[in-house]
């Protein structure tokens, strides 16, 4: 089930909304787990066996290293850790990257092995992340064992985030599981969230999406460099809007529930660098990472080779958790080497140029990394980064790139607008000065859910990205 | 409090026997084979035999399921030599797995059409059409009418 | 020292008005999600949907199998959205949304200049077509003394490019017939009907709401025909009859966009007097009108022609003159047919998409003498059933168990097509 349906919006929401309001503090919880379950099972139910897996061994795992612990048998509580790391791991490893070991296995060995697709349970990623905080903390100790099923299970499966992220770590929600605040006024926050995330995924990421479709689906020799661009930026924009909308969304519904989820994007197209655009883009993975593999490994603490070790580790493995498929390894990596050059290289340089030269620099190098995260091989990626400048393009510009050009422009520049934090500080600063805008500020919000909820009538085009990964 | 973690970490264990079971189960069970169309249909030939069934043309599968070969990955259709007989086998490999339910309505609106020609005087006929064997194994279906089609069943899953 | 008293009252305010902002928000965030979800309760399922010309999604049937294979889940989706209160008017909107954004595209369809809607031409499956061309040039080869004729008709798209939006992408048709015709080499007779629509390309040789063509354009088409297929003295005036005037096809119901209407015309030749019956082979019917006078009540107006697709039409004439035609078609064929019609003393249609007897059969029992395949690019470069609607039936059923080798059989279907096809036609003569 995705959030972005008329299903989830007008059906599923609202009988879930009621039904956590009106029962007791006590069995709110169960309401979240068994609409989560719910949630899960709905696009392919024979997975939620794997969630209920993950919930009881997890769970299970947790107490275990607990028990351990007070008895002083330090070794057992290694073996049990490890074990729910390696466990966890290898059901991500096999669902999802399995068909991808297997199809290079097959290219080098001389035996061919039978290889069988299996459908990628969704969010998997996400929640397997979640679920390796829990026991990584609770086997240092940063947080205590958590002995209630009913809210553990909550945790792992909470549908707000299950899908698409923000990763929340154990330790954010740990006593908010147990004990939230619940307002009228957090709530309309939340409704504000989940409404402008609506807004972001229907009305922009949607649309423009349409035009990277339509570009990306031309033959190569009929694309010229300006249609290269325009796709490459209707990518970049859709990728953000889509997916920042997505958390949004989640963020807004967690509010609904009393949670407060960390924020996963923080305007990263305003970076001026690319170290400052991951620090602003995917917030809570970037931090997982930092968290559970960077620092573990000595983080920068370390001699500049091992430094470098760390940060090459850290980035292969982001790009190989974004999908199975050597582009998204090489996607890592180019940010690996570019955060690698940025601090031991370029960092002095870069802060003594003028910020507008900073930013074209930040924005060129992250859409061409987009190409090799939306193309579909690295052969393809090379082409079209050729195309974009030039190599194998049909001339600068044609009838075509003018069309997309002319059709897509207005989107353009409200995408544009909507990428900085300007406007949303305006509209709120312009707002709040008066009681009398109370109103036009609410209608704007309605308006934003009347037209979301056009697109989603007419759903034929709803492919949401970040699904898979 | 000893015993009970025993008992817990019982179910840790029978927890992820239970997985490997499940796993187990999703591999062998509606995945994408990328086996050849011939070779099963070789396998699932050679169960039923030759002496009622001989292979027909892709014109033959839409003249009597009404579908479009071409549609399709692959179709492999024999028939039984005289219009007094029911038996026949057809193997279709599908370009993408929605396209099962429309190759089952097919089949379907075949057996029915096939049923009513063989009411009320064909008993043998009959029996036959209604011990047919209909299996959706992914990308593969299999459709046979044939005192062997069980037999003939067991060898397309195998061939998958 | 009042500056700073002076902002934190400022703070408060503005702390103040997000809380009853939010509050609000919540509030009315409830009562919408509410009302629609009590309106679409209490709301009855429509069962067809007018503009989008479809029969809209029902309550899928509980049962174990479909919720296991999430075929119940997403069929309920389907259902919620379909049966979703004033859906029609959801759309408008949308719509209206898409032109505030200026798109020029929806759902496959481009918005043209002044109210046309042009349909955007897919990408081919060259595969496909040079195996339904090859086909089609072997079985004229099979089919000596008769002449096979190909046309085909480009689409408005690429007609009438003058009003497609300013550089939308479209193939190059021209081209398109031209490798066809290279890959169908000199065994078929290429009728060009490219050139004539051209210069009528300011007329109304297409419906602004329909993927088809016009009698009009037809009409311009029939010229060639008549040329290159050797009918004498064709017809040149005909009494036009306008049937309907508020037609709106199907790239009105593919877009959405309901804007223009179009006109539907029949031709009737003033001066022949041939009368004739048409046969719906495979229906078992038979009528005196090539014209379906019902089709005029339903959305699909362009059905006045025959009522449809059908797998084989026979139309048996009062023409003197022996010349019989064998036509193989799409549905840009079914208004062309009123041209033809008047020269021949027997049309058979054949629409391989539905069709399966023999067409050896056809030949035969109806003496052929002149063979058509008239089809519209687009449909033409897409199709995957001409190819076995041509090739030869190795034999009978009844023929097959008397002396079938066991075990050629498969190869016999696989690459047979020429072999076998002379076989079949010596029996003919």
């Amino acid at each position: 089930m995705i959030f972005s349906s008329v299903f989830f919006v007008f059906l599923f929401l609202p009988i879930v909304l009621l039904a956590y309001f009106i029962v007791p503090g006590k069995l709110k919880n169960v309401v979240i787990l068994i609409s989560s379950l719910i949630f899960y099972a709905w696009g392919e139910p024979v997975y939620i066996v794997l969630m209920i897996f993950s919930i009881v061994y997890n769970y299970i795992a947790g107490i275990e290293i607990d028990y351990h612990r007070e008895e002083g048998r330090d070794g057992r509580v290694k073996f049990v850790f490890l074990m729910s790391v390696v466990v966890n791991l290898l059901i991500l490893g096999f669902f999802k990257y399995y068909g991808f070991v297997i199809d290079n296995l097959n290219h080098i060995l001389p035996i061919e092995i039978p290889n069988r697709a299996l459908a990628l349970p969704i969010g998997i990623s996400f929640y397997t992340f979640q679920t390796l905080s829990y026991v990584i903390d609770v086997y240092w100790g940063n947080v205590k064992v958590q002995k209630n099923l009913i809210y553990f299970g909550t945790y792992i499966s909470m549908f707000p985030q299950l899908i698409a992220g923000p990763i929340v770590r154990y330790a954010d929600v740990e006593e908010q599981l147990s004990d939230r605040r619940v307002s009228l006024a957090k709530i309309g926050s939340g409704a504000a969230w989940f409404l402008r995330g609506l807004g972001k995924k229907v009305l922009l990421a949607n649309n423009i999406g349409m035009a990277y479709d339509a570009i990306a689906a031309l033959p190569g020799d009929e694309v010229s460099v300006l249609a290269a661009w325009i796709g490459c930026a209707a990518y970049t924009f859709q990728i953000y809007f889509d997916f920042s909308g997505y958390s949004d969304m989640a963020i807004g519904l967690g509010r609904m529930f009393g949670f407060d989820f960390m924020k996963n994007f923080d305007y990263p197209y305003t970076s001026t660098s690319i170290t400052e655009f991951w620090r602003r883009w995917h917030i809570s993975l970037g931090s997982w990472f930092r968290e559970y593999v960077y620092i573990p490994l000595g983080g920068n603490r370390v001699s500049t080779p091992k430094h470098i070790r760390n940060l090459f580790v850290v980035w292969m493995l982001t790009g190989l958790w974004h999908g199975a498929a050597w582009n998204f390894i090489f996607w890592g990596i180019y940010y690996g080497v570019l955060l690698m050059v940025e601090k031991y290289l370029f960092m002095d340089i870069l802060e003594r140029l003028p910020r507008i030269i900073r930013h074209i620099y930040t924005m060129l190098l992250v859409m061409i990394g987009w190409v090799f995260f939306f193309s579909p091989s690295m052969g393809s990626a090379v082409a079209y980064i050729g195309r974009m400048f030039g190599i194998g393009a049909a001339g600068l510009v044609n009838p075509t790139a003018v069309y997309y050009l002319y059709n897509y422009i207005l989107l353009f520049l409200v995408l544009i607008i909507c990428s900085v934090p300007y406007t949303y500080k305006k509209f709120s600063g312009f707002m709040q000065r008066r009681r009398s805008r109370l109103g036009v500020a609410i209608a704007a919000y309605v308006a934003i859910f009347v037209l979301s909820a056009a697109y989603l009538v007419n759903a034929t085009y709803n492919p949401f990205l970040y699904f898979r990964f | 409090m000893k015993n009970l973690m025993k008992g817990i970490v019982g179910v840790k264990y029978v927890l992820i026997i239970l997985l490997f079971i499940f796993i187990a189960g999703l591999l062998s069970s509606g995945e994408i084979s990328d086996a050849k169309l011939e070779n099963v249909t070789e396998k699932v030939v050679k169960e039923v035999g030759t002496e009622k069934l001989s292979a027909a043309d892709n014109r033959m599968v839409k003249r009597l399921f009404g579908i479009n070969a071409n549609d399709y990955e692959g179709v492999s259709l024999y028939v039984a030599g005289s219009n007094m007989e029911v038996e026949e086998l057809l193997i279709v490999k599908l370009k993408d797995t929605v396209q099962s339910e429309s190759v089952e309505a097919a089949i379907q609106g075949r057996l029915e059409r096939q049923l009513e020609s063989f009411e009320g005087y064909g008993p043998e006929q009959c029996k036959l059409l209604n011990d047919h064997v209909l299996d959706v194994k992914g990308n593969y279906i299999l459709y046979v009418v044939d005192k062997k089609a069980k037999a003939a069943d067991q060898a397309f899953q195998k061939s998958l | 020292m009042a500056l700073e008293r002076d902002r934190r009252d400022k703070r408060r305010e503005a702390q103040q008005w997000w809380r009853i902002f939010y509050s609000r928000l919540a509030k009315i965030f409830a009562v919408l999600l509410i009302l629609v979800f009590v309106i679409n309760i209490v709301k009855k399922d429509g069962s067809f949907s007018e503009a989008e010309n479809r029969v809209l999604a029902k309550r899928p049937e509980l049962t174990w199998e479909s919720v296991k294979s999430g075929k119940y889940m997403s069929e309920f989706e389907t259902y919620v959205s379909d049966q979703f209160f004033a859906r029609n008017q959801w759309i408008t909107l949308k719509l209206y949304e898409d032109k505030l954004l200026g798109k020029k595209e929806s759902n496959g369809v481009y918005l043209g200049k002044k109210g046309w809607l042009m349909e955007v031409p897919d990408k081919p499956d060259w595969k496909n077509v040079e195996r339904n061309v090859k086909s089609m040039a072997s079985f004229a080869d099979n089919h000596a003394g008769i002449p096979v004729y190909m046309s085909l008709v480009p689409n408005a798209a690429y007609i009438m490019k003058d009003k497609m939006p300013y550089g939308a992408p479209s193939r190059d048709q021209a081209a398109d017939i031209k490798k066809v015709e290279e890959i169908a080499g000199d065994s078929l007779k290429k009728i060009d009907v490219t050139g004539v629509l051209k210069k009528h390309a300011g007329e109304d040789i297409y419906y602004k709401t329909d993927h088809h063509w016009t009698s009009l354009g037809a009409y311009y088409a029939f010229g060639e025909l008549a040329k290159e297929m050797n009918i004498q003295n064709p017809e040149d005036s005909y009494n036009i009859y306008t049937v309907a005037d508020d037609f709106q096809g199907t790239l009105a119901s593919k877009s959405g966009y309901h804007k223009s209407k179009d006109v539907v015309q029949v031709y009737e030749p003033k001066d022949l007097n041939i009368e004739y019956i048409v046969m719906y082979v495979e229906e078992g019917e038979k009528t005196t009108s090539i014209y379906d006078s019902e089709s005029l009540k339903e959305k699909d107006k362009y059905t006045v022609f025959f009522g449809g697709n059908h797998a084989r039409i026979d139309i048996s004439t009062t023409q003197k003159e022996r010349r019989n035609l064998l036509l193989f078609k799409d549905s840009y064929a079914n208004c062309m047919v009123q041209f033809l019609l008047p020269y021949y003393q027997n049309i058979v249609i054949v629409d391989p998409r539905y069709f399966y007897e023999s067409v050896d059969n056809i030949i035969r029992s109806y003496s052929i003498t002149d063979i058509l395949f008239l089809y519209n690019v687009n449909t033409f470069l897409g199709d995957n059933s001409i190819a076995d609607v041509l090739a030869e039936e190795p034999q009978s059923r009844d023929e097959k168990s008397a002396g079938q080798e066991e075990g050629s059989g498969e190869e016999g279907t696989e690459d047979g097509e020429g072999n076998n096809g002379g076989e079949v036609e010596g029996n003919g003569n």
